[in-house]
Protein backbone atom coordinates (compact mmCIF):
# COMPACT_ATOMS: atom_id res chain seq x y z
CA UNK A 1 0.00 0.00 0.00
CA UNK A 2 1.00 3.65 -0.15
CA UNK A 3 3.10 5.27 2.53
CA UNK A 4 -0.11 6.27 4.29
CA UNK A 5 -1.61 2.79 4.19
CA UNK A 6 -4.02 3.28 1.33
CA UNK A 7 -5.33 0.27 -0.56
CA UNK A 8 -3.43 -0.45 -3.77
CA UNK A 9 -4.65 -3.49 -5.69
CA UNK A 10 -4.55 -4.82 -9.22
CA UNK A 11 -7.07 -7.42 -10.35
CA UNK A 12 -5.91 -10.26 -12.58
CA UNK A 13 -7.38 -13.46 -13.96
CA UNK A 14 -8.52 -15.34 -17.00
CA UNK A 15 -10.88 -13.63 -19.43
CA UNK A 16 -14.43 -13.96 -18.23
CA UNK A 17 -13.50 -14.81 -14.63
CA UNK A 18 -14.97 -11.50 -13.46
CA UNK A 19 -11.99 -9.16 -13.07
CA UNK A 20 -13.87 -6.06 -14.18
CA UNK A 21 -16.88 -6.97 -12.08
CA UNK A 22 -14.78 -7.39 -8.95
CA UNK A 23 -12.61 -4.33 -9.65
CA UNK A 24 -15.49 -2.04 -10.57
CA UNK A 25 -17.70 -3.07 -7.69
CA UNK A 26 -14.81 -2.86 -5.21
CA UNK A 27 -13.99 0.66 -6.40
CA UNK A 28 -17.59 1.79 -5.86
CA UNK A 29 -17.75 0.13 -2.44
CA UNK A 30 -14.55 1.83 -1.27
CA UNK A 31 -15.77 5.19 -2.57
CA UNK A 32 -19.01 4.82 -0.62
CA UNK A 33 -16.94 4.23 2.48
CA UNK A 34 -15.30 7.60 2.05
CA UNK A 35 -12.11 6.66 0.23
CA UNK A 36 -10.89 8.71 -2.68
CA UNK A 37 -10.67 6.12 -5.40
CA UNK A 38 -8.72 5.95 -8.63
CA UNK A 39 -9.87 3.16 -10.91
CA UNK A 40 -7.35 2.14 -13.57
CA UNK A 41 -8.53 0.39 -16.69
CA UNK A 42 -5.55 -1.11 -18.52
CA UNK A 43 -7.56 -3.41 -20.76
CA UNK A 44 -7.69 -2.40 -24.41
CA UNK A 45 -11.11 -4.05 -24.63
CA UNK A 46 -14.20 -2.64 -22.86
CA UNK A 47 -15.09 -3.84 -19.37
CA UNK A 48 -14.34 -1.77 -16.31
CA UNK A 49 -16.39 1.29 -17.23
CA UNK A 50 -19.54 -0.82 -17.45
CA UNK A 51 -18.90 -2.52 -14.12
CA UNK A 52 -18.30 0.89 -12.54
CA UNK A 53 -21.44 2.38 -13.98
CA UNK A 54 -19.37 5.03 -15.76
CA UNK A 55 -19.92 6.45 -19.22
CA UNK A 56 -16.64 6.54 -21.05
CA UNK A 57 -16.23 8.68 -24.18
CA UNK A 58 -15.44 6.88 -27.43
CA UNK A 59 -12.22 8.79 -27.88
CA UNK A 60 -9.87 8.17 -24.94
CA UNK A 61 -9.30 11.40 -22.98
CA UNK A 62 -5.62 10.55 -22.47
CA UNK A 63 -5.03 10.98 -26.18
CA UNK A 64 -4.81 14.71 -25.47
CA UNK A 65 -2.15 14.14 -22.83
CA UNK A 66 0.39 12.60 -25.16
CA UNK A 67 2.55 13.81 -27.99
CA UNK A 68 5.16 12.23 -30.20
CA UNK A 69 8.63 13.66 -29.92
CA UNK A 70 11.05 14.17 -32.79
CA UNK A 71 12.64 10.86 -31.86
CA UNK A 72 9.34 9.15 -32.58
CA UNK A 73 8.73 8.31 -28.94
CA UNK A 74 5.53 9.17 -27.15
CA UNK A 75 5.73 11.25 -24.04
CA UNK A 76 3.38 13.13 -21.78
CA UNK A 77 2.83 16.71 -22.90
CA UNK A 78 4.70 19.39 -21.02
CA UNK A 79 3.09 20.18 -17.70
CA UNK A 80 1.14 16.95 -17.57
CA UNK A 81 2.15 14.80 -14.64
CA UNK A 82 0.15 12.06 -12.93
CA UNK A 83 -1.92 14.47 -10.78
CA UNK A 84 -2.87 16.70 -13.67
CA UNK A 85 -3.55 13.69 -15.86
CA UNK A 86 -6.08 12.49 -13.33
CA UNK A 87 -7.61 15.93 -12.89
CA UNK A 88 -8.01 16.55 -16.61
CA UNK A 89 -8.23 13.21 -18.34
CA UNK A 90 -10.01 10.87 -16.00
CA UNK A 91 -13.71 10.13 -16.30
CA UNK A 92 -15.93 10.82 -13.30
CA UNK A 93 -17.78 7.67 -12.30
CA UNK A 94 -20.58 7.39 -9.73
CA UNK A 95 -19.72 7.88 -6.04
CA UNK A 96 -16.84 10.13 -7.09
CA UNK A 97 -14.61 7.38 -8.45
CA UNK A 98 -12.08 8.68 -10.95
CA UNK A 99 -11.56 6.36 -13.91
CA UNK A 100 -8.40 6.55 -15.98
CA UNK A 101 -8.46 4.46 -19.14
CA UNK A 102 -5.88 3.15 -21.54
CA UNK A 103 -6.89 3.42 -25.20
CA UNK A 104 -9.45 0.94 -26.50
CA UNK A 105 -9.21 -1.07 -29.71
CA UNK A 106 -10.91 0.63 -32.62
CA UNK A 107 -11.99 -0.97 -35.89
CA UNK A 108 -8.54 0.03 -37.12
CA UNK A 109 -6.77 -1.57 -34.21
CA UNK A 110 -4.79 0.21 -31.51
CA UNK A 111 -2.81 2.50 -33.77
CA UNK A 112 -5.22 5.46 -33.58
CA UNK A 113 -5.07 5.43 -29.78
CA UNK A 114 -1.39 4.61 -29.21
CA UNK A 115 -0.85 8.04 -27.69
CA UNK A 116 -3.39 7.25 -25.00
CA UNK A 117 -1.87 3.80 -24.42
CA UNK A 118 1.56 5.32 -23.93
CA UNK A 119 0.30 8.18 -21.77
CA UNK A 120 -1.56 5.71 -19.56
CA UNK A 121 1.52 3.53 -19.15
CA UNK A 122 3.63 6.52 -18.18
CA UNK A 123 1.07 7.84 -15.71
CA UNK A 124 0.64 4.53 -13.88
CA UNK A 125 4.39 4.34 -13.40
CA UNK A 126 4.43 7.75 -11.76
CA UNK A 127 1.55 7.42 -9.32
CA UNK A 128 3.98 7.28 -6.39
CA UNK A 129 5.23 10.81 -7.09
CA UNK A 130 2.55 13.26 -6.02
CA UNK A 131 1.96 13.54 -2.28
CA UNK A 132 -1.62 14.42 -3.17
CA UNK A 133 -2.25 10.83 -4.24
CA UNK A 134 -0.93 9.32 -1.03
CA UNK A 135 -4.31 8.72 0.53
CA UNK A 136 -6.07 7.59 -2.63
CA UNK A 137 -7.15 3.98 -2.95
CA UNK A 138 -6.19 2.55 -6.31
CA UNK A 139 -8.02 -0.34 -7.93
CA UNK A 140 -6.61 -1.48 -11.26
CA UNK A 141 -8.23 -3.83 -13.74
CA UNK A 142 -5.68 -5.76 -15.80
CA UNK A 143 -6.23 -7.30 -19.23
CA UNK A 144 -7.17 -10.97 -19.33
CA UNK A 145 -4.57 -13.67 -18.99
CA UNK A 146 -1.05 -13.93 -17.71
CA UNK A 147 0.93 -11.85 -20.11
CA UNK A 148 0.40 -8.23 -19.14
CA UNK A 149 1.98 -8.54 -15.73
CA UNK A 150 5.21 -9.53 -17.36
CA UNK A 151 5.37 -6.09 -18.87
CA UNK A 152 4.78 -4.31 -15.60
CA UNK A 153 1.29 -2.96 -16.03
CA UNK A 154 0.62 -2.88 -12.29
CA UNK A 155 3.56 -1.01 -10.72
CA UNK A 156 1.24 0.78 -8.26
CA UNK A 157 -0.07 -2.43 -6.73
CA UNK A 158 1.20 -3.98 -3.55
CA UNK A 159 -1.42 -6.67 -3.79
CA UNK A 160 -2.62 -8.70 -6.72
CA UNK A 161 -6.14 -10.05 -6.51
CA UNK A 162 -6.35 -13.28 -8.47
CA UNK A 163 -9.94 -13.71 -9.57
CA UNK A 164 -10.59 -17.38 -10.21
CA UNK A 165 -13.69 -19.32 -11.22
CA UNK A 166 -13.92 -22.96 -10.15
CA UNK A 167 -12.95 -24.21 -13.62
CA UNK A 168 -9.69 -25.78 -14.71
CA UNK A 169 -9.05 -23.08 -17.32
CA UNK A 170 -9.36 -20.39 -14.68
CA UNK A 171 -7.24 -22.23 -12.12
CA UNK A 172 -4.44 -22.92 -14.60
CA UNK A 173 -4.45 -19.30 -15.68
CA UNK A 174 -4.20 -18.16 -12.07
CA UNK A 175 -1.25 -20.44 -11.52
CA UNK A 176 0.46 -19.01 -14.59
CA UNK A 177 -0.22 -15.49 -13.37
CA UNK A 178 1.10 -16.32 -9.91
CA UNK A 179 4.33 -17.63 -11.42
CA UNK A 180 4.85 -14.57 -13.60
CA UNK A 181 3.87 -12.17 -10.83
CA UNK A 182 6.46 -13.71 -8.58
CA UNK A 183 9.21 -12.08 -10.65
CA UNK A 184 10.91 -9.65 -10.80
CA UNK A 185 9.20 -7.77 -7.98
CA UNK A 186 7.55 -9.65 -5.14
CA UNK A 187 3.93 -8.60 -4.87
CA UNK A 188 1.45 -10.01 -2.36
CA UNK A 189 -1.20 -12.19 -3.95
CA UNK A 190 -4.68 -12.90 -2.71
CA UNK A 191 -7.28 -15.26 -4.06
CA UNK A 192 -10.83 -14.25 -4.85
CA UNK A 193 -13.00 -17.17 -5.89
CA UNK A 194 -15.72 -15.85 -8.18
CA UNK A 195 -18.94 -17.38 -9.48
CA UNK A 196 -18.64 -20.03 -6.79
CA UNK A 197 -21.51 -22.49 -6.66
CA UNK A 198 -20.54 -24.64 -3.73
CA UNK A 199 -17.91 -25.21 -1.07
CA UNK A 200 -16.38 -28.09 -3.08
CA UNK A 201 -15.43 -25.79 -5.92
CA UNK A 202 -13.92 -23.25 -3.53
CA UNK A 203 -11.94 -25.93 -1.72
CA UNK A 204 -10.61 -27.24 -5.03
CA UNK A 205 -9.39 -23.81 -6.12
CA UNK A 206 -7.78 -23.19 -2.72
CA UNK A 207 -6.05 -26.57 -2.77
CA UNK A 208 -4.85 -26.19 -6.35
CA UNK A 209 -3.33 -22.75 -5.79
CA UNK A 210 -2.18 -23.42 -2.26
CA UNK A 211 -3.87 -20.23 -1.04
CA UNK A 212 -6.90 -19.59 1.16
CA UNK A 213 -9.59 -17.46 -0.44
CA UNK A 214 -9.55 -13.86 0.77
CA UNK A 215 -13.11 -13.61 -0.52
CA UNK A 216 -15.66 -15.93 -2.08
CA UNK A 217 -18.12 -14.33 -4.46
CA UNK A 218 -21.05 -16.63 -5.17
CA UNK A 219 -22.52 -17.24 -8.60
CA UNK A 220 -25.31 -14.71 -8.70
CA UNK A 221 -28.12 -14.47 -11.18
CA UNK A 222 -28.80 -10.84 -10.31
CA UNK A 223 -25.23 -9.89 -11.21
CA UNK A 224 -25.35 -11.98 -14.39
CA UNK A 225 -28.52 -10.12 -15.29
CA UNK A 226 -26.86 -6.76 -14.69
CA UNK A 227 -23.92 -7.77 -16.87
CA UNK A 228 -26.17 -8.83 -19.69
CA UNK A 229 -27.74 -5.43 -19.71
CA UNK A 230 -24.43 -3.60 -19.39
CA UNK A 231 -25.27 -2.16 -15.97
CA UNK A 232 -23.03 -1.97 -12.91
CA UNK A 233 -23.89 -4.74 -10.42
CA UNK A 234 -23.77 -2.30 -7.50
CA UNK A 235 -26.49 -0.22 -9.18
CA UNK A 236 -28.66 -2.97 -10.62
CA UNK A 237 -28.27 -5.50 -7.81
CA UNK A 238 -27.11 -3.66 -4.69
CA UNK A 239 -28.32 -6.19 -2.15
CA UNK A 240 -27.21 -9.24 -4.09
CA UNK A 241 -25.06 -11.93 -2.49
CA UNK A 242 -22.22 -11.15 -4.90
CA UNK A 243 -22.12 -7.44 -4.08
CA UNK A 244 -22.25 -8.23 -0.37
CA UNK A 245 -19.30 -10.57 -0.82
CA UNK A 246 -17.34 -7.72 -2.37
CA UNK A 247 -18.23 -5.58 0.63
CA UNK A 248 -16.56 -8.28 2.72
CA UNK A 249 -13.58 -8.20 0.34
CA UNK A 250 -13.31 -4.47 1.03
CA UNK A 251 -13.42 -5.23 4.78
CA UNK A 252 -10.58 -7.74 4.38
CA UNK A 253 -8.47 -5.29 2.37
CA UNK A 254 -9.06 -2.49 4.87
CA UNK A 255 -8.13 -4.77 7.74
CA UNK A 256 -4.95 -5.63 5.88
CA UNK A 257 -4.07 -1.99 5.44
CA UNK A 258 -4.34 -1.34 9.17
CA UNK A 259 -1.88 -4.05 10.15
CA UNK A 260 0.69 -3.27 7.40
CA UNK B 1 6.15 -15.16 -37.24
CA UNK B 2 2.76 -14.17 -35.84
CA UNK B 3 0.12 -16.84 -35.13
CA UNK B 4 -1.85 -15.51 -38.09
CA UNK B 5 1.17 -15.86 -40.37
CA UNK B 6 1.70 -19.37 -39.08
CA UNK B 7 -1.92 -20.10 -39.90
CA UNK B 8 -1.30 -18.73 -43.38
CA UNK B 9 1.61 -21.14 -43.90
CA UNK B 10 -0.35 -24.22 -42.90
CA UNK B 11 -1.90 -26.43 -45.53
CA UNK B 12 -5.66 -26.10 -45.85
CA UNK B 13 -6.14 -28.82 -48.48
CA UNK B 14 -6.89 -32.29 -47.20
CA UNK B 15 -7.13 -31.22 -43.61
CA UNK B 16 -9.13 -28.86 -41.45
CA UNK B 17 -7.20 -26.41 -39.31
CA UNK B 18 -9.05 -25.00 -36.32
CA UNK B 19 -7.24 -21.99 -34.95
CA UNK B 20 -7.83 -20.70 -31.43
CA UNK B 21 -5.95 -17.42 -31.55
CA UNK B 22 -5.80 -14.40 -29.27
CA UNK B 23 -8.99 -13.26 -27.62
CA UNK B 24 -10.37 -9.95 -28.79
CA UNK B 25 -10.37 -8.36 -32.23
CA UNK B 26 -6.64 -8.35 -32.88
CA UNK B 27 -6.86 -11.65 -34.72
CA UNK B 28 -9.40 -10.59 -37.32
CA UNK B 29 -7.51 -7.33 -37.75
CA UNK B 30 -4.37 -9.27 -38.70
CA UNK B 31 -6.16 -11.66 -41.08
CA UNK B 32 -4.84 -11.46 -44.62
CA UNK B 33 -6.04 -13.34 -47.71
CA UNK B 34 -5.10 -17.02 -47.54
CA UNK B 35 -4.89 -17.18 -43.79
CA UNK B 36 -8.41 -18.44 -43.12
CA UNK B 37 -11.47 -19.58 -45.03
CA UNK B 38 -13.96 -19.06 -42.22
CA UNK B 39 -14.21 -17.10 -38.99
CA UNK B 40 -16.43 -18.38 -36.20
CA UNK B 41 -17.32 -15.51 -33.88
CA UNK B 42 -18.43 -16.50 -30.41
CA UNK B 43 -20.65 -14.23 -28.31
CA UNK B 44 -22.45 -14.61 -25.00
CA UNK B 45 -25.58 -12.59 -24.23
CA UNK B 46 -23.65 -9.87 -22.40
CA UNK B 47 -23.24 -6.28 -23.53
CA UNK B 48 -19.43 -6.54 -23.48
CA UNK B 49 -19.11 -9.70 -25.55
CA UNK B 50 -21.75 -8.67 -28.08
CA UNK B 51 -19.94 -5.37 -28.62
CA UNK B 52 -16.66 -7.12 -29.36
CA UNK B 53 -18.33 -9.79 -31.50
CA UNK B 54 -20.08 -7.16 -33.60
CA UNK B 55 -16.79 -5.34 -34.06
CA UNK B 56 -15.05 -8.56 -35.05
CA UNK B 57 -17.82 -9.32 -37.56
CA UNK B 58 -17.52 -5.86 -39.13
CA UNK B 59 -13.78 -6.30 -39.57
CA UNK B 60 -14.06 -9.91 -40.79
CA UNK B 61 -16.56 -8.77 -43.42
CA UNK B 62 -13.74 -6.89 -45.15
CA UNK B 63 -11.47 -9.92 -45.18
CA UNK B 64 -13.22 -12.23 -47.68
CA UNK B 65 -13.91 -15.02 -45.23
CA UNK B 66 -17.06 -16.90 -44.37
CA UNK B 67 -18.52 -15.62 -41.13
CA UNK B 68 -20.53 -17.72 -38.71
CA UNK B 69 -21.70 -16.80 -35.24
CA UNK B 70 -22.01 -18.97 -32.16
CA UNK B 71 -24.43 -17.62 -29.57
CA UNK B 72 -23.06 -19.27 -26.44
CA UNK B 73 -24.76 -19.87 -23.08
CA UNK B 74 -28.15 -18.78 -24.34
CA UNK B 75 -30.88 -19.35 -21.77
CA UNK B 76 -33.98 -17.84 -23.36
CA UNK B 77 -35.44 -15.86 -26.25
CA UNK B 78 -34.32 -12.59 -24.73
CA UNK B 79 -30.70 -13.79 -24.74
CA UNK B 80 -30.89 -14.82 -28.37
CA UNK B 81 -32.63 -11.59 -29.34
CA UNK B 82 -29.82 -9.55 -27.78
CA UNK B 83 -27.27 -11.36 -29.95
CA UNK B 84 -29.47 -11.28 -33.04
CA UNK B 85 -29.85 -7.53 -32.67
CA UNK B 86 -26.17 -6.98 -33.46
CA UNK B 87 -25.25 -10.11 -35.40
CA UNK B 88 -28.48 -11.16 -37.09
CA UNK B 89 -27.07 -10.62 -40.56
CA UNK B 90 -24.97 -13.77 -40.09
CA UNK B 91 -25.84 -17.44 -39.66
CA UNK B 92 -26.12 -18.05 -35.91
CA UNK B 93 -25.59 -21.40 -34.17
CA UNK B 94 -27.18 -21.41 -30.75
CA UNK B 95 -25.34 -23.19 -27.94
CA UNK B 96 -27.67 -23.25 -24.93
CA UNK B 97 -26.50 -23.11 -21.33
CA UNK B 98 -25.42 -26.71 -21.09
CA UNK B 99 -24.76 -28.59 -17.83
CA UNK B 100 -22.47 -31.01 -19.67
CA UNK B 101 -20.21 -28.18 -20.82
CA UNK B 102 -20.21 -26.62 -17.36
CA UNK B 103 -19.28 -29.96 -15.83
CA UNK B 104 -16.54 -30.41 -18.41
CA UNK B 105 -15.01 -27.06 -17.42
CA UNK B 106 -15.16 -27.93 -13.74
CA UNK B 107 -13.59 -31.35 -14.24
CA UNK B 108 -11.07 -30.45 -16.93
CA UNK B 109 -12.64 -32.67 -19.57
CA UNK B 110 -13.63 -32.23 -23.20
CA UNK B 111 -17.37 -31.48 -23.44
CA UNK B 112 -17.69 -34.08 -26.20
CA UNK B 113 -16.36 -36.72 -23.79
CA UNK B 114 -18.75 -35.71 -21.00
CA UNK B 115 -21.83 -35.98 -23.25
CA UNK B 116 -21.56 -36.04 -27.04
CA UNK B 117 -25.33 -35.75 -27.33
CA UNK B 118 -25.89 -32.76 -25.05
CA UNK B 119 -27.64 -29.79 -26.70
CA UNK B 120 -24.54 -27.60 -26.60
CA UNK B 121 -22.22 -30.21 -28.05
CA UNK B 122 -24.81 -31.14 -30.67
CA UNK B 123 -25.05 -27.51 -31.77
CA UNK B 124 -21.30 -27.35 -32.25
CA UNK B 125 -21.39 -30.63 -34.15
CA UNK B 126 -23.98 -29.05 -36.46
CA UNK B 127 -21.60 -26.13 -36.95
CA UNK B 128 -18.85 -28.60 -37.87
CA UNK B 129 -21.09 -30.20 -40.46
CA UNK B 130 -22.07 -26.80 -41.87
CA UNK B 131 -18.44 -25.73 -42.18
CA UNK B 132 -16.79 -28.77 -43.66
CA UNK B 133 -19.58 -31.12 -44.61
CA UNK C 1 -10.10 -25.64 -44.88
CA UNK C 2 -8.85 -23.16 -42.30
CA UNK C 3 -11.14 -21.94 -39.54
CA UNK C 4 -10.42 -19.24 -36.97
CA UNK C 5 -12.45 -18.91 -33.79
CA UNK C 6 -12.75 -15.36 -32.44
CA UNK C 7 -14.41 -13.55 -29.56
CA UNK C 8 -13.94 -11.74 -26.27
CA UNK C 9 -11.97 -13.65 -23.64
CA UNK C 10 -14.22 -15.83 -21.53
CA UNK C 11 -17.12 -16.25 -23.98
CA UNK C 12 -16.31 -19.87 -24.68
CA UNK C 13 -14.09 -19.42 -27.73
CA UNK C 14 -11.69 -22.17 -26.70
CA UNK C 15 -14.45 -24.55 -25.64
CA UNK C 16 -16.11 -24.05 -29.03
CA UNK C 17 -12.81 -24.46 -30.91
CA UNK C 18 -11.92 -27.66 -29.10
CA UNK C 19 -15.36 -29.21 -29.45
CA UNK C 20 -15.48 -28.17 -33.10
CA UNK C 21 -12.15 -29.88 -33.73
CA UNK C 22 -13.31 -33.13 -32.11
CA UNK C 23 -16.63 -33.04 -34.00
CA UNK C 24 -14.83 -32.48 -37.32
CA UNK C 25 -12.55 -35.41 -36.58
CA UNK C 26 -15.54 -37.63 -35.83
CA UNK C 27 -16.96 -36.54 -39.20
CA UNK C 28 -13.89 -38.11 -40.77
CA UNK C 29 -11.72 -35.07 -41.40
CA UNK C 30 -8.00 -34.84 -40.72
CA UNK C 31 -7.85 -32.11 -38.08
CA UNK C 32 -5.05 -29.86 -36.88
CA UNK C 33 -5.90 -27.78 -33.81
CA UNK C 34 -3.77 -24.68 -33.47
CA UNK C 35 -3.59 -22.97 -30.07
CA UNK C 36 -2.03 -19.56 -30.47
CA UNK C 37 -3.70 -17.88 -27.52
CA UNK C 38 -1.23 -16.16 -25.18
CA UNK C 39 -2.82 -18.28 -22.47
CA UNK C 40 -3.04 -21.73 -24.13
CA UNK C 41 -5.94 -23.88 -22.92
CA UNK C 42 -7.18 -25.61 -26.07
CA UNK C 43 -5.87 -28.98 -24.93
CA UNK C 44 -8.42 -29.12 -22.11
CA UNK C 45 -11.39 -28.69 -24.47
CA UNK C 46 -9.86 -31.29 -26.77
CA UNK C 47 -9.65 -33.84 -23.98
CA UNK C 48 -5.90 -33.87 -23.47
CA UNK C 49 -6.20 -33.18 -19.73
CA UNK C 50 -5.44 -30.03 -17.71
CA UNK C 51 -1.96 -30.76 -16.37
CA UNK C 52 -0.91 -32.28 -19.68
CA UNK C 53 -2.18 -29.15 -21.42
CA UNK C 54 -0.17 -26.97 -19.09
CA UNK C 55 2.97 -28.95 -19.84
CA UNK C 56 2.76 -28.69 -23.64
CA UNK C 57 5.74 -27.13 -25.34
CA UNK C 58 5.07 -24.24 -27.65
CA UNK C 59 6.28 -24.41 -31.24
CA UNK C 60 7.57 -20.90 -30.89
CA UNK C 61 9.43 -21.82 -27.74
CA UNK C 62 11.03 -24.55 -29.82
CA UNK C 63 12.02 -21.89 -32.32
CA UNK C 64 13.56 -19.87 -29.53
CA UNK C 65 15.46 -22.92 -28.35
CA UNK C 66 17.05 -23.15 -31.77
CA UNK C 67 15.85 -26.52 -32.99
CA UNK C 68 14.90 -25.27 -36.44
CA UNK C 69 17.88 -26.70 -38.23
CA UNK C 70 16.52 -30.20 -37.77
CA UNK C 71 13.11 -29.42 -39.26
CA UNK C 72 13.35 -27.55 -42.56
CA UNK C 73 9.67 -27.60 -43.37
CA UNK C 74 6.91 -25.97 -41.42
CA UNK C 75 4.84 -29.13 -41.68
CA UNK C 76 7.71 -31.17 -40.28
CA UNK C 77 8.10 -28.71 -37.48
CA UNK C 78 4.41 -28.86 -36.66
CA UNK C 79 4.57 -32.63 -36.82
CA UNK C 80 7.47 -32.73 -34.42
CA UNK C 81 5.97 -30.41 -31.85
CA UNK C 82 2.41 -31.59 -32.16
CA UNK C 83 0.58 -33.67 -29.58
CA UNK C 84 -2.02 -36.30 -30.15
CA UNK C 85 -5.49 -35.53 -28.89
CA UNK C 86 -8.45 -37.94 -28.96
CA UNK C 87 -10.15 -38.86 -32.26
CA UNK C 88 -6.84 -38.36 -34.08
CA UNK C 89 -6.80 -34.60 -33.67
CA UNK C 90 -3.30 -33.18 -33.75
CA UNK C 91 -2.69 -30.22 -31.41
CA UNK C 92 0.00 -27.63 -31.88
CA UNK C 93 0.61 -24.89 -29.36
CA UNK C 94 2.06 -21.82 -31.02
CA UNK C 95 1.86 -19.06 -28.48
CA UNK C 96 4.71 -17.09 -27.07
CA UNK C 97 4.58 -18.22 -23.47
CA UNK C 98 6.63 -15.83 -21.41
CA UNK C 99 9.32 -17.85 -19.76
CA UNK C 100 10.48 -16.72 -16.36
CA UNK C 101 13.07 -18.59 -14.42
CA UNK C 102 11.68 -18.94 -10.90
CA UNK C 103 15.02 -20.02 -9.53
Amino acid sequence: MSERGAIRVAVAGKGGAGKSTVAGTLARVLARRGHRVLALDSDTLPGLALSLGATAPTEPPLLAAAQKGEDGHWRLRKGIGPMRAIERYSVLAPDGVRLLQVGKHTDDGLKPVMGAVNAFYKVIHRLGEPAGLDRWAIVGDLPAGPRQLAYDWAPYADRLLLVVEPTWQSMLTARRIARIAGTPRQVAMSLVVNKASGQDGVARVEAFLGMPALAVVPADDAVAQAERGGAAPIDAAPGSAAVLAIERLADALQAGSLTA
Amino acid sequence: MSPEQLLGELEGDGQVVVGDLEAGIGTVLRLKPGMADAVVIVAQPTAKSIDIAARAARIAATREVEILVVANRVRDDADLAAIRAELGAHEIFVVPDDPAILRADQDGLAPIDVDAGSPGVAAIAALAERLAG
Amino acid sequence: MKIVVAGKGGVGKTTVAGTLARALARDGHRVLALDADANPMLGISLGVGPEETDALVSVRQGLDDGVTEHEPTLEGFVDRFGTDAPDGVRLVVASRIDKFDPG
